[in-house]
């Protein structure tokens, strides 16, 4: 188990803040420890099927509801 | 759930029974009770419940079974006249469960009728993909036009039209022509369907 969390945890109770060596300076998340600036992973397949906008052709339902 | 997936069900389905014969979609001894329910239906001014009493006149005489009188109930509460998605979807499970009960030779198709029931009440209610998985599966147990012709409108309603047609074009080969007649015949009337049309395609 990292000591990192726990030490974090005692810092922020103690000094309410992060120390600046993780932020910019005005207590804002550093960069690196922002998930939305995380690259997307390349690797992982592209959602295709099923993403295209629904098309909406204009026209009055006519689905078959047979017995 | 993927579209891909569900198209590759349908292609199997298809492939491996091509050349039968698709089966007409209600028992043919209840056609002339369901006709006339649905003629009833389809009059200016309907009276849902003289609708309803006529179905149930009929399975009282003997002339409609459970699986069909609840299936005639379905279809009255899921038109656009009642509307009652709540009570159609009660019927549909009734059916199934009058299906499962008398189980036979139909069972296949009844269950078919099960499927687009609920497939027809996903697409009314704007769930078009899980439409399109219960049109699969009840063109999985009943290779009909209507069922296919279902099937493409969930495509085409989910803007899937490069995949609608690759399945026109598969379907188009592999089953019988009269068939294949019936289906260009409801792609023609359907509105949902004019993106499939030749002239749309070409244009």
């Amino acid at each position: 188990m990292s000591i990192f969390g726990p030490l974090l945890a005692w810092w922020l109770a103690l000094f309410g803040a992060p120390p600046a060596f993780l932020c910019d300076g005005d207590f804002e998340p550093h960069p690196i420890c922002n998930e939305a600036d995380v690259p997307p992973d390349e690797s992982r397949p592209k959602l295709k099927k099923g993403a295209n906008p629904p098309l909406d052709t204009g026209a009055i339902t006519e689905i078959s509801n047979g017995f | 759930m993927s579209v891909q997936s569900i198209l590759e069900r349908v292609m199997h389905a298809v492939d491996r029974q091509a050349y039968l014969t698709p089966v007409d979609q209600a028992d043919g001894r209840y056609h002339e009770p369901l006709d006339q329910v649905a003629r009833a239906l389809s009059r200016p001014g309907a009276d849902p419940d003289a609708c309803r009493e006529l179905a149930r006149s009929f399975h009282a005489e003997g002339k409609l079974d459970a699986v069909h009188l609840y299936s005639a109930l379905h279809v009255i509460a899921a038109s656009p006249r009642v509307a009652d998605y709540a009570e159609a979807a009660r019927w549909v499970a009734e059916q199934e469960n009058a299906a499962l009960r008398a189980g036979g030779g139909n069972l296949d198709a009844n269950l078919a009728s099960v499927d687009r029931h609920r497939g027809v009440l996903a697409f009314l209610q704007g769930h078009h993909e899980v439409a399109l998985d219960y049109f699969a599966r009840a063109l999985e147990r009943q290779r009909s036009p209507e069922n296919v012709g279902n099937l493409l409108c969930a495509l085409v309603c989910l803007g899937e039209l490069d995949e609608a047609h690759d399945l026109l074009d598969h379907l188009s080969q592999a089953l019988p022509t009269a068939f294949i007649r019936q289906l260009h015949a409801r792609i023609e009337d359907d509105p949902d369907l004019a993106p499939l049309r030749t002239t749309e395609r070409d244009a």
